[in-house]
């Protein structure tokens, strides 16, 4: 099946068919001004924060980070149970889903119970793993995503290439072409006079919306603290300006205390975008207070499990630490050749790799672990210790990709058997040799020429050594 | 003099000619020794330009300024502060604390005290006053009040977005200026 990269970027339903991996890999792999934008992505984050981390203190940052984590993993079933006991004493109305699509139903339920029908939402990738502006939607309510980036992403009708930079994959010119359609008009091709444009269209958004939809980036168990972590400030609008608010956090989320703030804050925005601290760190207690005049009137969260909860106690625990600040996708080689849309699921990179197949209730991203090049840069540059690559050998074992591996055995036991006799060993080198020498021939054959496709083959040999060895020995 | 105090005045003024570096890392305005009322004047040029003021006593000499100036004022009292605040160009706001390693505004919101005020217009400033200062995020923490507000922000320089090439682009949804007013 031939695809193209921007058939991967179009927005997907839950559900929708995925073209096979290696249609996915060849379709952006190729893509030179995908290739282009991805280049300037990466050194632009590696670059800050390595230089954010620089800084004296780091590896102790580090180091509680991943302490308060781990703990956070190991106590989260007694973390949440009282991260919900704070929040129900703050006046916030507690939801469980079990599952993405309940997520969505609740939370369409609470659209369709305060009379909302237009929803501004503030970035989030819990949002986009529930496929919820597609039930809002399909329930009559009109979603706008408020991030510069997502909103570019969702005119588009495309979907995010990336945690923290949703439109990576979208060069400036495409910018221009999208919102000059949307204006009806060309506007400039400039960056200022396109977040000006934007910011134009949102901040109406803002001021008619009945709902905000937000993620959080932590949950305090002991104050009941919704931690949001932004930096263009609709973070802050979604939460402050529309009557209802509804927060969707997915339960891995929670940590034991406030306190931890001081440590997890700074650590996930050095990695993530190599600031100091974002614009904007929001902590949130609760709908608004008797008398004042912004904050919303009632406030929801809705605990997403998603599959998390089931991988306490198991081997992939550790990925239930993972705090979403992006390091990993901009350090993976992978990655860096063929983007996030050709992942195929809600988390791209290495990440993504593990948490997809994890997270999946059916086979969806079982591939994705055999796609890495376990090089262990994602691991070494994780915040919080997540032995990623590991992960991913570990998942290359699990149940998904048996059929696949029992192909493999039997592959290279006929192999070893077939090399184990001298003159069998002794012609396929020669055999070798020879579709070395025409290389064309070779392209066309059935197996090589799957092998051949982005591969050189390598120079012919005048000799093989065994032939090499014989006149030696002659001669000498 | 107490010898205490004396030896507690250096350490306060580097807490803020930090806060005044980083906030310029951050993008943001320090105007060290500056008066407010006249400052908040100079940013808002256009008299005809409505500004906010949170309800605040540390904050009337600069609501007065800016009323003399011919600025509209509104203040979270008035009875139509929501339904205006979207058209004010200048939000005056005080802060809980200013943190010196990062150049950062905690704002604590209560009645007198909207989140808009920082938020919608497009130019914020920043009262400080000199106990305001600490040196991290962490005592920064320690200042929230207890119970905590139903909501507080910390605020490091202006609204920005990278989403466009990945380059930052200043004052996207919230305010593209912050300034500090520094004792």
């Amino acid at each position: 099946m031939k695809v193209s990269s921007s058939d991967l970027a179009r927005h997907r339903r839950a559900g929708d068919p995925l073209p096979p991996l290696r249609a996915r890999v060849e379709a952006t792999r190729d893509d030179l001004e995908l290739r282009g934008a991805l280049g300037v992505m990466a050194e632009r984050f590696n670059g800050a924060r390595e230089e954010a981390l620089a800084e004296p203190g780091m590896a102790d940052l580090k180091a509680r980070g991943i302490a308060i984590r781990a703990h956070g993993v190991t106590d989260l079933r007694a973390n949440l149970q009282r991260f919900e006991e704070s929040l129900r004493a703050l006046g916030v109305h507690v939801h469980h889903a079990r599952t993405g699509a309940d997520a969505a139903a609740t939370i369409g339920d609470i659209a369709v119970a305060a009379n909302a029908h237009r929803v501004v939402k503030s970035k989030s990738m819990a949002t986009e793993e529930i496929h919820l502006n597609d039930h809002l939607e399909s329930r009559g309510v009109e979603v706008i995503e408020t991030d510069l980036g997502e909103w570019i992403v969702q005119q588009a009708h495309e979907r995010p290439s990336h945690i923290i930079a949703p439109a990576v994959h979208k060069t400036r010119p495409q910018v221009t072409k999208l919102f000059s359609g949307l204006a009806g008009h060309e506007l400039e091709d400039r960056r200022e006079e396109l977040c000006a444009y934007a910011q134009t269209r949102l901040r109406d958004a803002f001021l008619t919306a009945d709902l905000g939809v937000s993620g959080a980036n932590f949950g305090c168990a002991d104050t009941g603290t919704l931690v949001l972590v932004t930096n263009e400030g609709n973070g802050r609008l979604t939460t402050s300006w529309p009557r209802v608010h509804v927060a969707l956090m997915p339960v891995d989320k929670v940590i034991a205390h406030f306190d931890d703030l001081a440590t997890m804050v700074p650590l996930l925005v050095r990695h993530a975008t190599g600031q100091k601290l974002t614009s904007y760190v929001t902590m949130i207690h609760g709908p608004r207070r008797a008398g004042e005049l912004d904050g919303p009137e009632e406030l929801h969260v809705v605990l997403l499990d998603g599959g998390r909860t089931a991988l306490l106690g198991t081997q992939f625990e550790e990925m239930l630490r993972c705090i979403r600040c992006g390091a990993c996708l901009n350090v993976c080689p992978v990655y860096a050749t063929i983007g996030g849309h050709a992942y195929g699921g809600v988390y791209p990179g290495p990440m993504g790799a593990v948490l997809t197949p994890l997270l999946s209730s059916g086979r969806e991203g079982s591939e994705l672990p055999g796609a890495t090049s376990l090089c262990g840069a994602c691991s070494e540059v994780c915040p919080v210790g997540i032995p990623l690559h590991d992960l991913l050998v570990e998942l290359r074992a699990v149940p998904g990709s048996a059929e696949r591996s029992r192909r493999r055995t039997v592959f290279f036991a006929l192999w070893s058997r077939a090399w184990a006799v001298p003159a069998v060993y002794r012609w396929s080198t020669r055999l070798a040799n020879l579709a070395r020498r025409h290389p064309r021939l070779t392209r066309r054959l059935p197996v090589a020429r799957a092998w051949c496709d982005g591969r050189a083959l390598p120079d012919p040999v005048s000799a093989t050594f065994h032939a090499w060895w014989r006149s030696e020995r002659s001669t000498g | 003099m107490p010898g205490g105090a004396v030896s507690a005045r250096p350490a306060e003024a580097d807490l803020e000619r930090r806060f005044a570096d980083e906030l310029r890392r951050a993008d943001g305005v320090a105007h060290p020794g500056a008066d407010a009322g006249p400052l908040a004047c100079s940013l808002l040029p256009d008299r005809s330009a409505a500004a906010a003021v949170d309800d605040d006593p540390e904050l009337e000499d600069v609501a007065q300024a800016l009323a003399d100036a011919g600025h509209d004022v509104l203040r979270p009292a008035d009875a139509d502060y929501r339904a205006r605040l979207p058209t004010a160009g200048l939000g005056v706001t005080r802060c809980v604390a200013a943190i010196a390693d990062t150049g950062t505004l905690l704002l604590v919101f209560d009645r007198a005290h909207p989140r808009s005020t920082s938020l919608l217009p497009r130019i914020h400033l920043a009262v400080l006053h000199p106990g305001d200062f600490v040196p991290t995020l962490a005592d920064a923490l320690a200042r929230i009040p207890s119970p905590p507000p139903s909501a507080v922000t910390f605020v490091t320089g202006p609204s920005r977005s990278a989403d466009i090439e990945q380059i930052l682009t200043l004052g996207v949804h919230g305010p593209a200026q912050v300034h500090a007013a520094v004792p």
